[in-house]
């Protein structure tokens, strides 16, 4: 199952729910992990990605944001999300198409809370490989539904 | 987006947040981590967290960087009210460790 999201999509809308409206029942504990992982994957791969901003805690980042929307470089620039549902779990990967030279996910910040950390402690697996700038989290259903 | 609302109650900022608290919600958030810098006599911060559905990396961020703003002005901070998957989150981040979180 493959999903194409654009960049504006992604900030302006809940694709993670979408996304997961599509995907086989699962219980709330695994459906809670895909929610919390796919938003965080998707706006990584959005902000840090196509759009390649670097802090998105420096002042004025909304307009910035909004600037590179409109860039027609950076702002058509989609995501895909692929699913594969297997009896043993869920992978998903997350590509985006921002400059492997220059752009890179937001690594953690602080006191661990940067997407990836989060994503690393609700995945079974989670890779992401900079050259072709995709992000695979694998999750194993916890109960049968 | 997320709806903020903060009020002050004798020496106590209150900022309630709901909906979605995220990335996208930093410029509005920065004004207030502003006003609160500028010091206004308030010796204690408390986020109402009871309206909030969910909050994500970005708006974790901007709960550390008010920690940071408190610290510095010497007030009190507590974070009131997660529930669900917010509260989750926040255990998850080990927010616990950091942050007065009031039930």
């Amino acid at each position: 199952m493959v999903f194409a999201f654009s960049s504006h999509a992604i900030l302006g809308s809940d694709c993670a729910t979408r996304v997961i409206s599509a995907l086989p029942p699962m219980d709330d504990d695994t459906r809670f992990c895909v929610r919390v992982c796919l938003h965080e994957a998707l706006y990584n791969a959005a902000l840090h990605g196509n759009l390649e901003l670097m802090d998105i805690h420096c002042s004025g980042i909304t307009q910035q944001v909004q600037d590179r929307l409109d860039d027609p470089r950076l702002g058509s620039r989609p995501v895909f999300v692929t699913c594969d549902a297997t009896a043993e779990g869920l992978s998903i990967v997350v590509k985006d198409f921002g400059d492997p030279q220059v752009s890179l996910p937001a690594e953690d910040r602080g006191h661990g809370v940067g997407g990836l950390s989060l994503i690393r402690r609700l995945t079974e697996d989670m890779t992401f490989d900079p050259k072709v700038k995709e992000l695979t989290m694998r999750f194993c259903w916890k109960e049968a539904i | 987006m997320s709806k903020v609302e903060v009020t002050t109650q004798s020496n106590t900022k209150k900022i309630a947040l709901s909906g979605h608290f995220t990335a996208m919600d930093h410029d509005q958030f920065r004004g207030i981590l502003d006003d609160l810098q500028s010091g206004q006599g308030c010796t204690s911060c408390t986020v109402d967290l009871e309206h909030l559905d969910f909050i994500d990396s970005g708006g974790l961020g901007m709960l550390l960087l008010l920690r940071d703003a408190c610290i510095k002005q010497k007030m009190a901070l507590s974070l009131n009210n997660a529930k669900g998957d917010v509260l989750r989150i926040l255990d998850i981040a080990k927010f616990d460790q950091l942050f007065k979180v009031v039930g």
